[in-house]
């Protein structure tokens, strides 16, 4: 079932010769159940994107909608769940006050809401800090408290900017598996995170942002089915890498030498001979799984490729 | 049984009543409020005549009611949450300025019994709708303005208000008599304003026109409160009827 529709969601900031578009003509369709991760170096458009889905701010173009209502209209907004990054939270309230207000307007009975905001303070292992003051918290402490709220103030879709940043590892790996279990509840979640790994191990599907424009939706399930050929050069072999980026245009320059997607029948054997014929000593290789990395490397490469 | 609007204001009413007592501006002018009352108290040197004993209250609750008002929707989380509980545009401002009420307004009170000990059969009423109304004005035009200017102009402001409103407009005129470009748009302005002398004179007079340019005032500041809410997060909607 459809939980948000984006078509050609377009935000510009500033006016005049200042005007610049932070998104320009997004596109893309999430179920319920899903959880769709959003990457992108900074300033590529996730927390716009974000902000417009939550209806933070309007549109300059196209349309959003999140469980087939414009996004930024009251229901609409009663729908989505938000954690901003950095979350907005009252330091004078403690974390429970602050929960047991923002569920008071999902709810309909006082018992309701007294199980919704349990539910939520398990959720985000709050238990230890929900009575005391949200000033006094940590900034892992505040992440967790800001998930907890989106997560109960959100029926339809669940929107969590950087969530997990600040938060230790242990109690991070967690509520991973809370989130997932969310999705696992009909929720849509929608993840922005600089961090690569936590992103693959979550989402499902993961979108791609580059200077405002989507520039790669892809299935996680299908990325770890592919394979990158790392090599490694040394001396005067790192100079000598051009003629092999030519021929393999989906090849990324890493610190230590090439990686190089096994796409379209290219094997190991065949990298090496292609090394050997352009006299590139490599001074090893090895395979590994194809990662978000290799994505964003190759969309940087592309966008400098591009660039006069 | 609660319904979904009696909680989620219920909920705001305690959110107000918690941003105003753990803040410090608005204790220590409750403070300050207090102390005042209990040196009168104690000295029993209370105001000679029953007028300026309510022009006293009126002060008192015009800084309590900006420096109240001014925490309610300051920029930030109290702000935020304002809009991403999404409710009707009347519940958040109404709300909160009960909420805020329920811990200043006994102050007042606790104000009017002892500077005003001895009133007469008739003014209870007048001095009650007096009190709340030029405090219920003062603190929605507050929170109005507080999301545009912030938190600190905003409660600077209304303390500003609270003092020089006790001139008259004709005391205006004569002060700018000298300007006479500036003394049409001043006597304007404070014949308009939901200033302290009006409540002054609601209370000494009885006359209709005040409480009600009191009571206008309040929904006015509401009205606004839910405007300046919205205003930074207003979208041009887009087209509706897209098949999903």
């Amino acid at each position: 079932m459809t939980a948000l529709v984006v078509r050609r969601a377009t935000r510009k900031f500033g006016s005049g010769r200042r005007r610049r578009a932070a998104l320009d003509r997004c596109s893309f369709v999430a179920e319920k159940g899903e959880i769709l991760g959003v990457v992108g170096p900074n300033g590529a458009g996730k927390t716009t994107l974000l902000r417009l889905i939550a209806g933070d701010i309007p549109l300059t173009a196209g349309a959003v909608w999140v469980d087939g209502r414009p996004a930024g209209t009251l229901s609409a907004r009663r729908a989505v769940g938000y954690a901003a990054d950095p979350p907005l939270v009252p330091p004078e309230l403690t974390g429970l006050e602050w929960l047991k207000h923002m569920s008071s307007h999902r709810t309909s009975h006082p018992a309701e809401r007294t199980s919704q905001v349990r539910w939520a303070v398990e959720l985000a292992e709050l238990d230890q800090y929900g009575r005391r003051r949200i000033a006094e918290y940590s900034r892992g402490m505040i992440q967790r408290l800001a998930l907890a709220v989106a997560a109960v103030t959100g029926s339809s879709a669940v929107v969590l900017d950087e969530v997990l940043n600040g938060v230790d590892p242990l109690v991070a790996s967690r509520l991973r598996t809370r989130i997932s279990d969310l999705a696992g509840s009909g929720r849509l979640i929608l993840l922005a995170s600089h961090d690569l790994a936590t992103v693959e191990k979550l989402a499902t599907r993961v979108l791609v942002l580059w200077e405002g424009r989507l520039s790669a939706d892809i299935d996680v399930a299908q990325l770890v089915r592919e394979r990158v050929a790392e090599l490694s050069l040394r001396g005067s072999a790192l100079s000598r890498t051009e003629c092999l980026v030519e021929q393999f245009p989906e090849s990324v320059r890493t610190g230590e030498g090439l990686a190089v997607p096994l796409t379209k029948g290219l094997t190991m054997e065949k990298l090496l001979a292609a090394c050997r014929s352009a006299r590139v000593a490599v001074a090893a290789s090895r395979i590994r799984y194809r990662v978000l990395e290799d994505i964003l490397h190759a969309a940087a490469a592309r966008k400098k490729g591009e660039t006069p | 049984m609660m319904s979904g609007i009696a909680l989620a204001f219920k909920s705001e009413v305690v959110l107000a009543a918690l941003l105003v007592l753990r803040h410090r501006a608005p204790r220590l002018a409750g403070l300050l409020v207090l102390t005042m009352m209990g040196l009168v108290l104690l000295n029993g040197t209370g105001t000679d005549t029953s007028e300026d004993g309510s022009r006293t209250v009126l002060l008192v609750s015009g800084v309590l009611a900006s420096v109240a008002g001014s925490r309610l929707l300051a920029p930030g989380a109290a702000l935020t949450c304002a809009y991403r509980v999404a409710a009707p545009w009347w519940l958040v401002p109404s709300g909160r300025l009960v909420g805020a009420s329920t811990v200043t307004l006994p102050l007042v009170a606790f104000g009017a019994v002892i500077l005003i000990p001895h009133p007469t059969a008739s003014t209870p009423f007048l001095l009650g709708a007096g009190f709340i109304g030029y405090y219920a004005a003062t603190m929605s035009v507050t929170l109005a303005i507080t999301p545009v200017v912030g938190a600190s102009s905003a409660a600077v402001l209304g303390f500003l208000t609270a003092w020089f409103g006790i001139a008259t407009p004709s005391t205006m005129q004569a002060l700018l008599e000298k300007w006479p470009v500036f003394q049409g748009p001043a006597v304007l302005l404070w014949n308009t304003l939901p200033l302290h002398w009006r409540a002054a004179s609601w209370i000494r007079d009885g006359c209709g026109i005040d409480i009600l340019v009191l009571g206008v005032w309040t929904v006015a500041g509401m009205v606004g409160a839910a405007w300046t809410v919205a205003a930074t997060h207003r979208s041009h909607r887009p087209p509706r009827g897209l098949a999903t």
